[in-house]
């Protein structure tokens, strides 16, 4: 019985771990280029001490606990809007802009970029947008207007600038969420040789409300009747105890 | 519970969203205002177990950790600085600039502020200035026998005289430009000011490759665009209402949790 009660405080915790994971999902749903994430169960198979009766003479069962294993991402594209600004780069299908940080490099969809003093092509945060030659992209603004075609190359006025490095792995799915929608990993980056590069638009999250909303009503009951069923181990738990433990008369 | 600090930091970038977008409705019909845009980012993640670490002696790896954020920041506010429509208003000192610029203007400080919003009108001296009465610079001076002007598209002022059948050249408009226009410093009535960001104004004749054109007679409206910033506004409010639900369902399993016994 004691077993039963912490069985459903395992799935209680992997509930509140989902819920925060619901919550993280509606919080980012205006965040450009955000993936929805979702929590992915898996059952712990807890071998009993004991053999009883229900598992036939001599044989030893098993309790089910559940444990998290991981955190499933959605890599599907988000919504495309147009926002106007020329320096506004989304990118439809596979692929990722390629930043660089103190920290290393760094990749990204969210393709709000703007120029700097030195005219670099840099992330809202400062940080420098590579070219495919992962090099910085210079701007000069007495060239014209910035051009970026859907293979990424970058033209001002007649003068081609050079090719903005969109760059794919061959798991996105290892990717570490690093903050500010930047992903990092240790695998290699390949370059994406026919990029789609929408210039003047952005990606935005792929958060469906509806989703999330019937996901978080799911959550928030089932921990009620898994709390209802705690209450109910306890509930025989101290009736076994007025009962078994009265005095004889 | 996490996710009732995660929800708040949600409904906080909403509410940021929101101003964003009624600071754009209200600027609706301001001459020459640039729409503004809320960008939001995630927030830093806590790894609860991390992905790539080994996962058995046999060298079996985590394909996908547990990885939980903490909400959500707004990244930034950006200015969209694309061309407003042009109004004819049929005063002869209403400028519009087609194309990239800045008009520079001589604030009373002595510094110089730059603006798109061309509604000049003469002051007490002939000088042309803002509606604030800011002159422009460099300050040019009509004439007060002026019967007519004229402002050609690079800028050129030429006033027609009384008793005179030739023009005569008052001066020549400047345009500056900069390196990186995102990051010019809004000071409100439509001037911005310089910032280490925006590197230094270079400035030149209306019309010099990657300068605009001057349009006498027109002002530039807002790019404002209302649809968009009403289905903006009704996303954002939607998007406010699901964080306050989130904090409403975590409300209730945690009173479950404080009700157990």
């Amino acid at each position: 019985m004691e077993q039963a009660i912490s069985i459903a405080l395992s799935r209680q915790m992997m509930l509140r771990r989902a819920m925060d994971i619901v919550a993280t999902n509606v919080a980012n749903m205006n965040t450009a280029a955000y993936k929805v994430e979702a929590p992915m169960f898996s059952e712990y198979m807890m071998p009993t001490a004991e053999a009883d009766d229900r598992n036939g003479p001599g044989k030893t069962g098993n309790l089910s606990y559940v444990l998290d294993m991981g955190v499933h991402r959605d890599m599907s594209e988000g919504q495309i809007t147009q926002t106007g600004n020329p320096l506004d780069l989304a990118i439809s299908g596979d692929g990722y802009f390629a930043i660089q940080t103190q920290a290393g490099e760094r990749y990204t969809r969210s393709g709000h970029f703007s120029v700097d003093v030195d005219g670099q092509l840099v992330t809202p945060q400062g940080h420098l947008v590579l070219s495919d030659a992962g090099a910085p992209i210079t701007l000069n603004p007495e060239d014209g207007q910035v051009e970026i075609s859907r293979d990424g190359t970058i033209s001002a006025g007649e003068i081609t600038v050079g090719r903005i490095g969109v760059v794919t792995f061959d798991d996105p799915r290892g990717m570490k969420k690093m903050g500010d929608t930047h992903l990092a990993t240790d695998e290699a980056a390949r370059p994406l040789d026919t990029p789609n590069v929408i210039q003047g638009a952005i990606e935005g999250s792929n958060v469906k409300s509806m989703v999330e909303m019937t996901r978080m009503i799911d959550v928030m009951r089932a921990y009620t009747s898994t709390q209802r069923t705690i209450n109910k181990m306890g509930e025989l738990q101290q009736s076994a105890i007025r009962q078994l433990g009265r005095e004889p008369r | 519970m996490k996710s009732l600090s995660i929800a708040a930091t949600g409904m906080l970038a909403q509410q940021l969203n929101v101003e964003v977008i009624s600071n754009n409705i209200a600027n609706m019909n301001t001459t020459a205002y640039k729409r503004q845009r809320a960008e939001f980012q995630d927030l830093i993640y806590q790894n609860l177990r991390r992905v790539g670490s080994t996962s058995s002696d046999a060298g079996t790896i985590v394909p996908t950790g547990i990885q939980i954020g903490v909400g959500v920041k707004a990244g930034s506010v950006y200015r969209i600085a694309t061309q407003g429509n042009l109004t004819p208003t049929d005063n002869p000192y209403d400028l519009a600039i087609q194309g990239d610029g800045y008009f520079r203007i001589e604030l009373p400080s002595g510094d110089d502020g730059y603006t798109r919003a061309g509604s000049f009108q003469l002051n007490e001296s002939g000088e042309i200035v803002t509606a604030d009465g800011y002159p422009l610079s460099p300050s040019i001076t009509v004439p007060e026998d002026t019967r007519d002007v004229s402002i050609n598209s690079q800028g050129q002022i030429e006033a027609f005289l009384d008793g005179q059948t030739d023009p005569t050249v008052l001066g020549q408009i400047e345009i500056v430009r900069f390196f990186n226009e995102a990051g010019l410093e809004a000071q409100g009535r439509s001037l911005f000011l310089e910032t280490p960001a925006s590197g230094a104004p270079i400035a030149d004749t209306p019309g010099a490759e990657g300068y605009g054109t001057l349009l006498q007679g027109y002002l530039e409206t807002s790019n404002v665009d209302s649809v968009g910033e009403i289905t903006q506004l009704i996303s954002a409010q939607r998007a406010y209402e699901m964080n306050a639900k989130v904090i409403t369902s975590t409300d209730e399993m945690l009173s479950v949790a404080s009700n157990m016994r």
